[in-house]
């Protein structure tokens, strides 16, 4: 196993922890909470295997299912982020990004912002489709699907922010 | 063949997508109790104890509104004490084990609440989770030291509940959207209500005792096509902050179930 899989085991299992204990706390009125637990599949290695990154990330998202009782709802959206995570990394930052690895000091805000929208949009459409039984709320689903996505959007950018001033 | 295998190398990555997507909505689409009680086993299992322990963290700083909360349900306690009509000797003695929320989901269409205390406290399946406010859920799953429930914000879940008033019967469901707001459906046009009206529990099975407070009617829809009433029912539990609730035993449920089991057989 490569040294640096290390940190990333140890996201893996402490980002949902910390979700739970700080993040869960910011929930907007009662429906809107910010997942800041993406940042593990956002910050995971673009250069490794796609197909172990798919099976990491359902396990990923079976581990945020057994801790919030969600019953696949989180798998699903993450293992849909992750099938199309080398998508919007071609079309964000280009062709290279396959092969080189996303360094939050190196790359820009501005662009670390419109790939972590199309990741947020991805999850959040999965989650909050896949989340209703009935289309009589389709309004409802809408709603939340916009005003979640932006406010996890706001936290992950402010996270990152900090993180970069932090490393400067 | 050689051909074949290319295929499925080549296209790897789209297959297992596939696979898991559908291993996903197969885990999100179990509707049958057993799939859902096994899938609940292991979350209980996993996430209870990790939750009692970030629950201890909260409860540190929130003792001031549980202190509040705690004087808010004496004071309820004693007006029903000082207040209410005595109950006739013949009514059931129902007896309740008080539980510890240490986890609650209000965010999404099917919540449910983990609870310390289990089988150890003589918790037991299908018991009604209740508090001075109202009603709370209906416990699902239980292990020794913890349980869970589904919470009324569970679109599963229907409670059958009646009109102070007026003693009129209906389904009340949750729809998804609002946590402070239920609806009542089946309730007859024959029967006057007006905004305000309280809603009890209806007492027609083991889970919840008769009259039991759950909320007013905040709106209603009468539409003459069809002879039944729409009824948005404010909650009086603000189930987004839930601190002790109490799990009710009925004393005669096994009995009633295995006479109902029996009538149903035939």
């Amino acid at each position: 196993m490569k040294s640096r899989s290390y940190p990333f085991i140890a996201y893996f299992f402490l980002l949902p922890i910390l979700q739970m204990i700080v993040f869960n706390q910011f929930g907007l009125g009662s429906q809107l909470v910010p997942q800041v637990t993406l940042l593990f599949l956002i910050f995971y290695p673009t250069d490794s295997d796609q197909t172990l990154y798919l099976l990491v990330a359902f396990l990923y998202g079976l581990y945020l299912d057994i801790l919030h009782s969600t019953m696949g709802l989180q798998a699903a959206a993450c293992v849909t982020v992750a099938f199309f995570r080398p998508f919007i990394i071609t079309s964000v930052f280009g062709k290279n990004y396959g092969y080189v690895n996303i360094r939050l000091q190196q790359t820009s805000l501005l662009a670390l912002s419109a790939y972590c929208l199309n990741i947020v949009l991805i999850h959040h459409l999965v989650y909050y489709v896949f989340g209703v039984s009935s289309w009589t709320q389709w309004l409802q689903i809408i709603q939340q699907f916009i005003f979640g996505s932006l406010y996890t959007l706001l936290f992950l950018i402010a996270i990152m922010f900090l993180l970069q001033k932090n490393k400067q | 063949m050689q051909q074949l295998v290319n295929a499925i190398i080549r296209f790897r990555n789209g297959l297992v997508y596939l696979l898991l997507i559908s291993l996903s909505i197969f885990l999100l689409q179990q509707s049958s109790a057993y799939h859902r009680s096994l899938v609940a086993n292991v979350s209980v299992f996993f996430g209870a104890q990790f939750s009692d322990f970030v629950n201890s963290f909260h409860s540190y700083f929130n003792l001031r509104e549980t202190n509040r909360s705690l004087l808010q349900e004496n004071q309820i306690l004693l007006n029903q004490i000082l207040f209410e009509e005595k109950l006739p000797s013949d009514t059931l003695h129902y007896s309740s084990v008080p539980l510890q929320v240490i986890r609650n989901s209000f965010i999404n269409s099917y919540n449910y609440i983990t609870l310390k205390g289990g089988k150890n406290n003589g918790v037991k399946n299908e018991m009604g989770l209740v508090t001075a406010q109202g009603i709370v859920g209906v416990v699902q799953v239980v292990q020794n030291r913890y349980t869970q429930a589904i919470s009324v914000l569970n679109k599963d879940l229907k409670i059958n509940a009646k009109l102070k008033n007026s003693n009129h019967f209906g389904s009340l469901t949750w729809t998804g959207d609002d946590p402070t707001k239920m609806r009542l459906f089946d309730v007859p046009t024959t029967a006057t209500i007006k905004i305000g009206d309280t809603i009890q529990t209806g007492g027609m099975s083991t889970i919840f005792p008769p009259n039991l407070p759950i909320g007013s009617i905040s709106n209603f829809v009468d539409d003459p096509s069809i002879s039944f009433y729409d009824i948005e029912v404010s909650l009086f539990q603000d189930m987004t902050n839930l601190g002790t609730v109490f799990a009710i035993d009925h004393p005669l449920a096994e009995e009633v179930l295995s006479v109902q089991q029996s009538t149903d057989e035939k």
